[in-house]
């Protein structure tokens, strides 16, 4: 009896804890799906709501500005200019925010991609960027990857930007590009030889809206590198970095060869 | 040109007040706020367009020559006005332009995919924005061939 009845009562067990597992399942995925449209209507609603105010405050400081300018002393026209500049800052955040949000929310398409290719493309884009300085880019052989195509151009474009704006204070600004196959990832980092970064900082340079150089410095809005990370863990992959003050930041990205 | 047929030549259906303010200043500028009428809601347009309610004086074949639709409305939103519109025979051939602060994918298809004529989305900053909308008034008030006039 003992031996017969016992199969059966764990059985039931079993097929009772199944039940439950899927029950949980389905009530987190429920949640799941509900959070995500909450961020897709808050990102909707930034992009809608919040730049309706600021046209108002742009605009209309603008024609205080074209209008009554003549009739304000020097204070008068500078506390206009503080609100318009400030009004044009707030419009690059929300434009990066949504430019994050978009990052995330994009499907992936993975292909094969040509490395060295599209990063010449890229510099191809960037070069006005750095007309009039002596900008070197050294491109070492890259190899072919499986993945996003869009994403790693993104990728690219905001290591490179980067690189070229941190290296501007440098007579001659040298750029490396390397890649490489280890284990079952590629590895592509970019060098620079440009103002670099405090080790101890290093974590928070992925997080968004983080900068470790002042606006003045500097023009960003902390958006990118917040990008970078995200494009790249969609891939199942790693992003970290190396540096230095003063001389100079290695950018890593890793993208696992078979698809995640 | 057959303005004269026009009593009203531009509807601005815009719940905003500065933005209905900013794009109305930008056409006068431009002259061609002359005959604009500005409503505040999806409603009191479809009202216009139909001539029912406060309009139902008018007469449904005096249309405008262009209707400016944003799309967030109160009451009846701006996507339901132009599904109205682009519905009925006797208003579905008046342009219109969807001014909107949105940039979504979606928001855009979805007008399309109703007739609109054109989707301009409502740029911050102050030159963009005169930029945009006098450019957009100018061709559909002047360059643009409306098929009832010859």
């Amino acid at each position: 009896m003992i031996e017969q009845h016992g199969p059966v009562a764990a059985q039931d067990d079993l097929r009772q804890l199944n039940a439950q597992l899927q029950k949980q399942v389905a009530d987190l995925t429920q949640q799941l799906q509900a959070a995500v449209k909450d961020l897709e209507s808050f990102s909707y609603s930034v992009s809608h709501d919040l730049r309706a105010p600021l046209r108002a405050i742009d605009n209309f400081s603008s024609l205080l500005h074209k209008e009554y300018g003549d009739r304000l002393d020097a204070e008068g026209c500078r506390l206009i200019a503080v609100v318009r500049k400030n009004a044009v800052r707030m419009g690059t955040l929300i434009q990066g925010m949504l430019a994050f949000a978009h990052a995330g929310s994009r499907q992936l398409v993975l292909a094969e991609i040509d490395l060295e290719a599209l990063c010449r493309d890229v510099l191809e884009e960037l070069t006005p960027s750095f007309a009039g300085r002596s900008v070197s880019v050294q491109l070492h052989a890259l190899p072919h990857i499986r993945a996003d195509t869009a994403a790693i151009r993104k990728v690219l474009l905001n290591l490179l930007a980067n690189a070229i704006k941190f290296t501007r204070p440098r007579e001659l600004a040298q750029i490396e590009i390397h890649a490489q196959v280890s284990g079952n990832e590629s590895i592509c980092s970019v060098k620079d030889n440009g103002v670099g970064f405090e080790p101890e900082y290093g974590h928070r340079l992925f997080g968004i809206f983080q900068r470790l150089h002042d606006a003045e410095e500097f023009e960003g809005t902390g958006v990118g590198l917040g990008i970078v990370k995200r494009l790249i863990d969609k891939h199942g992959g790693h992003v970290w970095a190396e540096g230095s003050p003063g001389v100079g930041a290695t950018f890593y990205f890793s993208i696992p060869s078979a698809s995640p | 040109m057959g303005a004269a047929e026009h009593e009203v030549e531009i509807l601005l259906i815009e719940d905003s007040p500065e933005d209905a303010e900013l794009t109305i200043r930008v056409l006068k500028e431009q002259n061609l706020a002359n005959r604009l009428v500005w409503l505040k809601n999806g409603a009191q347009g479809l009202d216009f367009l139909f001539c029912r309610g406060a309009y139902a004086g008018r007469n449904v074949v005096e249309t405008p020559r262009l209707v400016l639709l944003d799309l967030n409305l109160p009451r009846i939103g701006g996507l339901e006005v132009l599904r109205q519109l682009k519905a009925d025979p006797r208003t579905r051939k008046i342009p219109v332009v969807v001014l909107s602060s949105s940039t979504q994918d979606k928001d855009i298809l979805r007008t399309y995919d109703m007739g609109v004529n054109s989707y301009v989305s409502k740029p911050v900053h102050f030159e963009d924005f005169a930029q945009v909308v006098t450019q957009m008034g100018l061709y559909w008030m002047l360059i643009n061939k409306p098929p009832n006039e010859s």
